[in-house]
């Protein structure tokens, strides 16, 4: 499911309406989120399981709601009536067809950087003894399927998700089995039985499979002749043509009547006139294509299909025989040249294979043979280039090697297949061109020793440096006092075009010594020619800068282009230019200089493929090859803008592993959580939060910034939750973090004197004190304090200060930051490698507890205890009595005993007059008259509020019986205007299909 | 990837950085009297060291061979001190190379020789190796500061060079040259009469005038503290094309080496054979009238060599078209020089990268080249988002 969601260019959903949408959809659409989000078209099923028209309907409404707010308002959902005779409507699968084949795909960045494939075909190339030997060997595999994404190249590796990272060995361009539909078929409006292909890869339609070379046959059982008109499979007659064939290959191809066309008259005779390696060549290409056309012909002696090679047909062409007119035209790679100039490049890159001790000579040499052929070819033409010539005119170019004829230099070749050292071709034009210089003593002159040379040169090239200044290269200077030669580099100056008008300027070189006229100064054209051209290139710039002018003063704006345009237009011309720029060259090259070209289908084999992906391949879970970029062949720290999913039920605990689904890669490692604490540090996270982005960090394979991920605590069906933990997005690669969390140190004062106080306990050695020099410290109470140095004395006490006098019962604390590196855990899901496809990897550290019986480790010092903080007595404080008569008055104790005796107030009794008594009384009657009064008052008015209440709840009762009517009358008239609505929607609809 | 030899050392460095993918650069000078990495060399992996985080250098016993295990360019402010054996412009070379890839701005500082005989001088860089970035997209915030100047052997000079983070490298196609619309220069004199920077600006002008009016060569004076430990003068030109190629030389008056220097030399040329003996003569001095010459001449070759590409550029314009995105790049070059040749080898072994190269004119031998390749898509990993 995670691997397809990073391939698919559209997603068919298939919902099954009568369920109802499925976890494992919302798991797969979020998959999708997080790798981009390619085209969907929801399709809803099993709709004729509601029987219901009205529940249906419903059904469809909400499912498109809830599709809707998923993909995007408006996002395009069918519906499939139901099943017909095992089959859905033809139509509806038409109208789905027709969507799907208009459909507009929007560019993925990920994919659009990276080639893929998705493999239609496997095939274990491992030779089977060594199979037999050592089942368990690494094998070698070969997947077909069309490329897609970027250009592939053979150097870029590969990951197969599910298997790991592989080596491409080669890759091979096959013909694609749905060819695009050309011009010519695009007429036929109809497919005829005949134009309809088959692709079934991984099925051998009657017992064949094809390889690249070979092809495999199987016979069930054990193989018997029985008759041969009997009906069996492709590839037992293939067999048995095989026994019916009376001659050997050697005998069929020397009397083989090769036609090069069906129609063609006279077939093609191999004559003995060719050089013997070509008529080698010949022969090993016939015996090699005999069996590939043994399969498409039914007699394998007359072989009349040739379409091996270009280099097959050749030596009979030369030949003359036949038609050989009519086919020049048709062999594309020497259409422009003639045969036989063909065939002198073949020598010369026959000869480059001999050996590397010619290595210098045979560039020089062949580039000589070919400029030589187009200079004169009168001259080579008579004779027919046959070997012993060739050597021959090959020892006249290795005298005449330090000629001056200009060469034609092939520098690709140069470059990149010979083993010609960069200073030796940087200096082979020097030996055309200056050979008259005299610090160019090349050893070429006594001709004979090639090698010498070459080892004088290694010889010198030990001593040079690596400096970018090249040494000067200005050649005597006499030269450099020629007018002439000054003059040669005019042309190159933007005043140089005028010619001659300028020259008075120069005049201080007066030697005119014509001998070191370059080559430069011969190019000059002549003067009535160069007036002709220059007329003729003015009169072009100048209808250039008319029509420019004209549309500048037409109409201003049309000119000019908006940014879009631009682009677009800038887009186009590059696009074109990478088509044109590789548009000559053969498809090897072509492959070698741009890879394989997405669309196309090819053919990869892969080296070093554990066993098990062959043994314990299953069709149903699918191969994808994806190519790596550079840098994500690397491994890193990865930081991570990461989300716990909010359908995820659990949290997720650093340090606790987490599968990522990032690139093309799954895989298993820790994650550190962490949150940026006010953009100084990154600080490390128990847990992820709730609702809220944080960053993770793990070691991981590096991906590119920016590329999206989601994670998976397990892969497993067992949970019936939501799978998908998180998502999140590549922030940063790295080599190292600095996540840091909290530590605490902890000490405790063991002297204190007024503002220093000696503490102890919270290092275990003065190494580690002398670190920590100058660090802010504190205590419980919140004095502050800074630590001082080292004490030689209990190891790891220190002297330290503070703000205020600290007390013994203190504990003083530093607060510091530990960094911390996540752990190097890779572990891919290798789940393509296992029979049941069911990967487990490292379990969460819940799991393993769960699953060991263990609790959560339970530090002691962590609980929570009740606090018993007895109140604290202090002493008095006594002071001698001795003491206390020196003492000055101000200083003296001034200790207050508790009162002895009452006080005035306490003791005096109040005696009340018996006037007065009674006032008192009276006073006392009255206010208990007065509350009983208002007593009996509030009784009487909470009887009139309760009664008064409950007619005002009766009166509220009424009103809400009647509001209900109401609400039920407006609701029945609604809801029949909507069911008429919704039948006259039907009924237009009904009239619509018929 | 493995390599043999001291040879372009910087540019195998520089791939291995790039690329992430490590080296083995085994044969450093093995066979010589002296083996193993010279002080410049290893002053260079250092300084790769600073700019980059988590990288692994082993440098053997012996010190001919070295593995490099690149880790991830950082960049930011460095500070690094070159020997007196490089100019500084052997260190910038590979740095500017690969100073865009990196995660964060780097404001490099390197302090040393700024001009010498055998490297770009930091005028060159400046004025030609950073407009050579741009033509990739790599301009804004792309600076380069000459603090102080120091001639050889003495040194002393200060220059910092500021790159941006480059996501990603602009397709090149650059195929016509154009012709040379003016000439600049810079002429500098340190520690002697700046009468020596105006001699030379007027003998190089007394050649280049008969080509083109449009010369502007900056007489640059650096006082005192400013202006190094020694002696020295240099001329450095450049060309540039209507089409903005740009082409460019230099010339250096000759160092008045120090008596120990010398006489070290001396002993040592004994039991060596050295290519060029002048230099281990000791003093030749050499005119500033002399000095512009060589410099004009060798501009007029360089013109003369003719491509988009200044041909002491051309590793970087190849190593940037490599990195382009996948598109065909496409650039003009004059005959490759054999480091170019070199660096395009190393190229396909890193890269895979081939190029496509033809020559434009097949009748001439010495005719200019047709590069094309396609770029690998590369894109710059260590940037950070967010």
């Amino acid at each position: 499911m995670i691997d397809i969601g990073k391939i698919a260019d559209l997603v068919l959903l298939v919902i099954d309406a009568s369920f109802g949408f499925e976890m494992e959809t919302f798991e797969f659409l979020n998959i999708l989120q997080s790798h981009g989000f390619p085209k969907i078209i929801g399709i809803l099923s099993h709709l004729d399981l509601i029987k219901k028209t009205a529940i249906q309907r419903a059904t469809k409404k909400a499912l498109k709601k809830r599709f809707w707010t998923e993909i995007y308002q408006g996002a395009k959902l069918f519906y499939l009536s139901g099943v017909l005779n095992g089959r859905y409507p033809d139509t509806e699968i038409q109208n789905l067809t027709r969507f799907i084949s208009v459909m507009k795909f929007r560019p993925l960045v990920f994919r659009n950087s990276h080639p893929y494939l998705l493999a239609d075909r496997i095939q274990d190339l491992t030779p089977v003894e060594k199979i037999r030997q050592q089942p368990t060997c690494d094998r070698r595999v070969t997947l077909y399927g069309y490329l897609r994404g970027t250009n592939l190249k053979e150097s870029t590796k590969v990951h197969v998700p599910g298997a790991g990272d592989l080596d491409i060995r080669s890759i091979t361009l096959l013909a694609d089995p749905c060819p695009l539909p050309t011009a010519d078929s695009e007429k036929r409006r109809r497919l005829a039985e005949k134009q309809k292909l088959i692709h079934a890869p991984m099925s051998d339609v009657g017992g064949i499979l094809y390889d690249k070379d070979a092809v495999y046959i199987t016979v069930p059982g054990n193989f018997t002749r029985k008759d041969s008109d009997q009906a069996e499979g492709e590839g037992e007659r293939m067999v048995m043509d095989l026994q019916d064939a009376t001659t050997t290959l050697a005998d069929s191809v020397a009397k083989s009547q090769i036609r090069l066309l069906g129609t063609s008259s006279h077939p093609l005779v191999v004559t003995a006139e060719d050089g013997e390696q070509s008529s080698d060549e010949s022969d090993s290409d016939t015996e090699s294509g005999s069996e590939s056309e043994g399969e498409e012909d039914d007699d394998a002696g007359s072989m009349t299909s040739v379409s091996e090679d270009d280099e097959k047909p050749r030596p009979a062409v030369g030949d003359g025989t036949g038609r050989s007119a009519a086919r020049i035209p048709i062999r594309v790679p020497f259409s422009d040249r003639s045969t036989k100039k063909s065939q002198a490049v073949e020598y010369a890159d026959s000869d480059s294979d001999l050996g590397d001790d010619l290595g210098d000579l045979k560039q020089d040499d062949r580039g000589d043979d070919i400029a030589s052929e187009d200079d004169d070819d009168s001259d080579e033409d008579p004779d027919d280039e046959m070997g012993s010539h060739w050597k021959r005119h090959m020892e006249t170019s290795l005298r005449q090697v330090a000629s001056s004829r200009p060469r034609h230099r092939d520098w690709t070749k140069l470059i990149y297949s010979s083993d010609l050292t960069p200073q030796q071709i940087a200096e082979g034009k020097d030996l055309a061109e200056s050979d008259k210089a005299d610090d160019m003593t090349m050893a070429v002159d006594n001709d004979d020793d090639f090698l010498t040379f070459k080892q004088k040169d290694n010889i010198s090239q030990t001593e040079t440096l690596d400096q970018s200044n090249e040494p000067l290269s200005l050649g005597n200077g006499e030269e450099w006092e020629d007018d002439d030669f000054l003059d040669s580099f005019r042309d190159l100056f933007i005043t140089g075009s005028k010619g001659g008008d300028e020259e008075s300027q120069g005049g201080d070189f007066e030697d005119l010594e014509a001998n070191g006229a370059d080559a430069e100064s011969q190019d000059e054209p002549n003067p009535e020619s160069t007036e002709e051209a220059q007329a003729k290139a003015l009169a072009k710039k100048k209808e250039v800068l008319k029509k420019k002018f004209d549309e500048q003063y037409d109409d201003p704006e049309a000119s000019k282009l908006s940014f879009y345009e631009e682009k677009k237009e800038e887009m186009a011309r590059q696009l074109r230019l990478n088509r044109e720029e590789f548009d000559g060259i053969d498809a090897e090259t072509k492959a070698l200089v741009e890879g394989y070209r997405p669309g196309s289908y090819v053919r990869i084999e892969l080296a070093n493929v554990p066993c098990e992906l062959v043994d314990n391949f299953d069709p149903a879970y699918p191969i994808i090859v994806g190519g790596l970029l550079a840098a994500e062949e690397r491994f890193g720290i990865v930081q991570v803008r990461i989300k716990r999913h909010r359908w995820f039920t659990k949290t997720l605990k650093t340090n606790d592993p987490l599968i990522f689904s990032l690139g093309w890669r799954r895989f298993q490692s820790l994650p550190i959580y962490s949150l940026d604490d006010h953009s100084i540090r990154m600080r490390m996270l128990k847990y992820t939060p709730e609702h809220m982005h944080c960053y993770a960090t793990f070691y991981g394979p590096v991906s590119v910034p920016n590329t999206g991920f989601c994670c998976f605590n397990s892969l497993g069906d067992s949970n019936p939750g939501f799978r998908i933990a998180a998502t999140g997005v590549v922030l940063d690669i790295d080599r190292s973090t600095k996540i840091v969390k909290k530590l605490k140190l902890t000490g405790v004062p063991y002297k204190i004197f007024k503002n220093t106080a000696f503490i102890k306990d919270m290092f275990t050695s003065s190494l580690e004190v002398a670190k920590f020099e100058g660090a802010n410290i504190k205590t419980v109470s919140g004095i502050r304090g800074q630590i001082k140095k080292a004490q030689a004395k209990p190891d790891g006490a220190f002297r330290a200060t503070f703000e205020d006098k600290v007390l013994m019962s203190d504990i003083v604390f530093l607060r510091a930051w530990y960094s911390i590196q996540p752990r190097q855990f890779y572990n891919p899901v290798t789940s393509l490698l296992l029979r049941e496809k069911k990967w487990e990897g490292m379990r969460l550290t819940g799991q393993v507890r769960k699953e060991l019986g263990l609790s959560a480790p339970h530090d002691i010092n962590s609980t929570y205890k009740k606090i018993d903080r007895p109140s604290r007595r202090f002493n008095s404080l006594k002071v001698s009595k001795k003491l206390q008569k020196d003492l000055p008055f101000a200083s003296k104790p001034r200790i207050t005993r508790p009162a002895q005796g009452k006080t005035y107030l306490q003791k005096r009794v109040v005696v009340l007059e018996p006037e007065e008594k009674r006032a008192l009384t009276l006073l006392q009657q009255m206010r208990a008259l007065d509350k009983e009064k208002t007593a009996k008052r509030k009784g009487k008015q909470e009887e009139r509020r309760s009664e008064h209440r409950k007619s005002v709840a009766k009166a509220e009762e009424k009103k809400g019986e009647k509001q209900k009517e109401q609400r039920k009358e407006y609701m029945r008239a609604a809801g029949q205007k909507q069911k008429r609505e919704a039948e006259l929607e039907s009924g237009s609809r009904k009239r619509r299909k018929t | 990837m493995q390599w043999t030899g001291h040879e372009h050392f910087r540019t195998r460095l520089v791939l291995s950085m790039i690329s992430g993918k490590a080296v083995k650069i085994t044969g450093i000078r093995s066979l010589d009297k002296d083996p193993g990495l010279r002080d410049y060399e290893v002053s260079l992996l250092r300084l790769l060291e600073k700019v980059s985080n988590g990288s692994v250098i082993e440098i053997s016993h012996t010190g001919t061979a070295i593995l490099l295990k690149p880790g991830i360019l950082t960049g930011g402010p460095v500070i690094h001190d070159c020997p007196l054996s490089r100019s500084v412009g052997y260190f910038l070379e590979p740095i500017v190379a690969l100073a865009p890839f990196s995660k964060a701005p780097l404001m490099l500082t390197l302090k040393g020789i700024t001009t010498d005989e055998k490297d770009l001088s930091v005028d060159i860089i400046r004025t030609v190796t950073l407009p050579h970035l741009a033509m990739f997209g790599i301009e804004d915030g792309l600076e380069m500061k000459i603090k102080k100047r120091g001639a050889a052997p003495g040194g002393g000079g200060e220059v910092q060079f500021i790159s941006p983070v480059a996501k990603s490298v602009k397709t090149l196609n650059f195929v016509n040259a154009g012709k040379v619309k003016r000439i600049r220069g810079i002429a500098h004199a340190v520690r002697i009469s700046p009468q020596f920077s105006n001699r030379m600006v007027d003998s190089s002008r007394s050649i280049l005038n008969r080509y083109i009016p449009d010369i502007y060569i900056h007489s640059d004076v650096y006082k005192g503290d400013d202006s190094g430990k020694s002696p020295g003068y240099a001329l450095s030109l450049l060309a540039e094309t209507t089409e903005g190629a740009l082409y460019c030389s230099e010339a250096v008056s000759v160092p008045r080496p120090d008596p120990h220097s010398l006489k070290e030399r001396n002993k040592a040329k004994k039991d060596r054979i050295f290519q060029d003996e002048e230099r281990d003569d000791g003093p030749a001095p050499i005119t500033p009238e002399d000095v512009a010459l060589t410099a004009s001449r060798e501009l007029l070759v360089a013109i003369q060599k003719g491509g988009c590409v200044d041909r002491k550029h051309q590793w970087i314009v190849l190593l940037y078209m490599v990195l382009g995105s996948e598109d065909v790049g496409r650039v003009r070059m004059g005959q490759l020089s054999p480091r170019s040749v070199q660096f395009l080898r190393d190229l396909k072994t890193v890269f895979g990268t081939s190029f496509k190269i033809s020559a434009v004119d097949d009748s001439r031998a010495d005719s200019e080249l047709l590069l094309s390749c396609y770029g690998t898509g590369f894109v710059n990993v260590n940037r950070t988002i967010a």
